[in-house]
């Protein structure tokens, strides 16, 4: 790989210690992926915040990149292991907090921003198409890289690090337009979205995607998502049970005309033979939703996996006209969208009713060890996949309207 | 330069040859070529890509194999370096101070961080050698400054076994046995 440099210099400790370990691990990665040469990021975002998973590691990767470094870029972070402002009511030991927040301290003595999201794009980080950009948090890229047409691969959250200190990242995978190319033809049925709350069908259409064809890039055909929230779960689905950082959906996502090229076979290189086939049909979707369904009344109903947006906070509200019987009923969003949500008085309404909306954290990442968990049912299809693969958490699916009905009449 | 694979490959068509013939001399023919002044100057190397700019780029030890896939995260105890997964040929021992050698990562991508732990509590390997390697082992080694060599010439595992002596040359890529 052909060093800058600017590279060259950071990498012999020029500017330091934490500038030296940062270039070390991009020039590094770069020579694996065979990348010619590395390109300036325009934004960060990095994940992997949680003591739960980072540990010791973390604090003093940090300690290091301190000493000489900071971000070149605006950078996010993901969320962390608890509600800053709410510990206590989540049952977090005291040593954990005491962790958590010295890691989070760290992270702002590098300059970076406390957002402590899963949806950067919905609170201040909105790149523009074409931009390249570095972000970790699967369902993030997703939507960067699928709904905005900016270009990312999927880091890793120290991946992710070293390049907003460095401010350049390999130039390799989906940064280049080439690869961006889809290989895979989903064809959803007519009949499929043709239901009251289409998007709870979404995002099993976005988990059987996913499962089938983990490390594929689909042209979808057949669904028009109708807003940003909807995208946002279909995504991070696709995500979660596969590996897909790209997507596009006919007429609507920015590259689908360009993409569209490639499916109907008009550039010679590539036959639509070439494509794998998948077609959608209505019974497959209803069956995983009946299979999906909770048998019993749940222990914690979660929402905003990935973070709610305001849009989602005032619909809950509206649909919530009782309040929650036997059992918990959690919403998880970011502190900025929190503040909007108490200012507009939905926290104070929606409290009023048993729920708490809860920041910085989500369902994923929390560290709910202390808290007995029967039964968790979530409108998330990103948090179905996750939950029950980690602590054994018995989980079910949703959809919202239902999700409220049963929250407010107590049993199933 | 000859590998010890080209050297075996001699010393086996001498004794094909002996046999065929007068089928003595094998013994003091196999003798010759080990002690063949140049045989003994040319060690096998094995060629592969290692990471760059570690500040202990070449280390020596004894190479312990794990024929199956290592997920860092989960895999090992962090505070002894002892391998927890019943799974794994190398259930029971320690890595501590090895040559970890396995096919490819596995798991989860907060495997880097665990391998950074391990070297915290100085338990962990002193190199690690791999066919395949992925941004979870290259990080983690990076940051642990653990010498990390894959994508070499030949399948590693099989060229290898455990209890071997050998030297690992970190920025060139290669592996000599001792």
């Amino acid at each position: 790989m052909e060093l800058t440099d600017y590279e060259i210099k950071a990498l012999k400790g020029e500017y330091g210690e934490g500038m030296a370990l940062a270039a070390k691990i991009v020039t590094n990665l770069g020579e694996f992926f065979d990348a010619p040469k590395t390109v300036k990021v325009s934004s960060v975002h990095v994940s992997g915040v949680s003591f739960k998973t980072g540990g010791l590691a973390l604090e003093k990767v940090l300690e290091t990149l301190t000493k000489g470094g900071r971000v070149k870029v605006p950078t996010f972070l993901n969320p962390a292991g608890f509600d800053l402002k709410r510990y206590d009511e989540m049952s977090i030991s005291h040593e954990f907090q005491r962790r958590q927040l010295s890691i989070i301290d760290k992270f702002l003595n590098l300059g970076i921003s406390p957002t402590m999201t899963c949806t950067p794009y919905l609170n201040g980080l909105y790149p523009k198409k074409g931009d390249i950009l570095a972000w970790a948090e699967s369902s993030a890229v997703s939507f960067a890289n699928s709904v905005i047409g900016a270009r990312t691969n999927r880091e890793s959250g120290l991946s992710a690090l070293a390049t907003a200190i460095l401010g350049r990242t390999p130039y390799y995978g989906l940064l280049i337009k080439e690869n961006r190319v889809p290989d895979l033809l989903v064809e959803v049925g007519e009949d499929v979205l043709n239901y009251q709350d289409p998007g709870e069908k979404l995002f099993m259409i976005g988990l059987l995607i996913g499962k089938r064809y983990p490390s594929s890039i689909p042209y979808i055909r057949g669904i028009k998502p109708h807003d940003v929230d909807l995208y946002k779960g279909f995504g991070a689905s696709m995500a979660a049970s596969g590996n897909i950082s790209l997507y596009h959906v006919e007429n609507e996502t920015p590259e689908a005309n360009w993409a569209r090229n490639y499916v109907d076979g008009n550039i010679e290189s590539c036959k639509s033979s070439d494509f794998e086939h998948l077609h959608i049909d209505d019974s497959s979707i209803v069956e995983l939703l009946a299979d999906s369904r909770p048998d019993r009344m749940p222990s914690l109903m979660a929402v905003g996996c990935p973070h709610s947006s305001i849009r989602e906070i005032i619909k809950i509200d509206r649909l919530m006209q009782r309040p929650v019987k036997n059992t918990k009923f959690w919403i998880f969003t970011s502190e900025q969208t929190r503040i909007l949500a108490q200012r507009q008085g939905l926290v104070d309404s929606l409290e009023s009713k048993g729920v708490k909306v809860f920041s910085d954290t989500c369902i994923v990442v929390s560290e709910l060890d202390n808290i007995k968990l029967d039964l968790v049912v979530t409108n998330s299809g990103k948090a179905f996949h996750y939950l029950p693969k980690m602590g054994n958490i018995d989980t079910a699916f949703f959809p919202l309207k239902e999700m409220i009905q049963t929250a407010m009449e107590g049993e199933l | 330069m000859k590998g010890r694979e080209d050297i075996y490959s001699t010393i086996e068509g001498k004794v094909e040859r002996e046999l065929n013939g007068k089928g003595d001399n094998i013994e003091k023919t196999l003798k010759k070529e080990y002690l063949n002044e140049e045989n003994q100057k040319t060690p096998a190397t094995y060629h592969g890509k290692g990471l760059k700019g570690l500040e202990n780029n070449i280390v020596e030890g004894k190479i312990l194999i794990n024929s199956q896939p290592i997920s860092f995260f989960g895999d090992f105890d962090i505070n002894t370096g002892i391998c927890i997964n019943p799974e794994h040929d190398i259930v029971e021992m320690s890595i501590e101070d090895s040559i970890l050698v396995f096919p490819s990562g596995a798991g989860s991508t907060v495997g880097s961080y665990s391998i950074i732990n391990l070297a915290l509590n100085e338990k962990a390997p002193r190199a690690i050698i791999v066919n395949r390697s992925d941004p979870v082992l290259l990080i983690g080694c990076a940051i642990a400054s653990i010498p990390h060599i894959h994508s070499f010439d030949a399948d590693i595992t099989e060229k290898l076994h455990s209890g071997m002596r050998v030297r690992i040359e970190c920025e060139s890529g290669k592996l000599i046995i001792l």
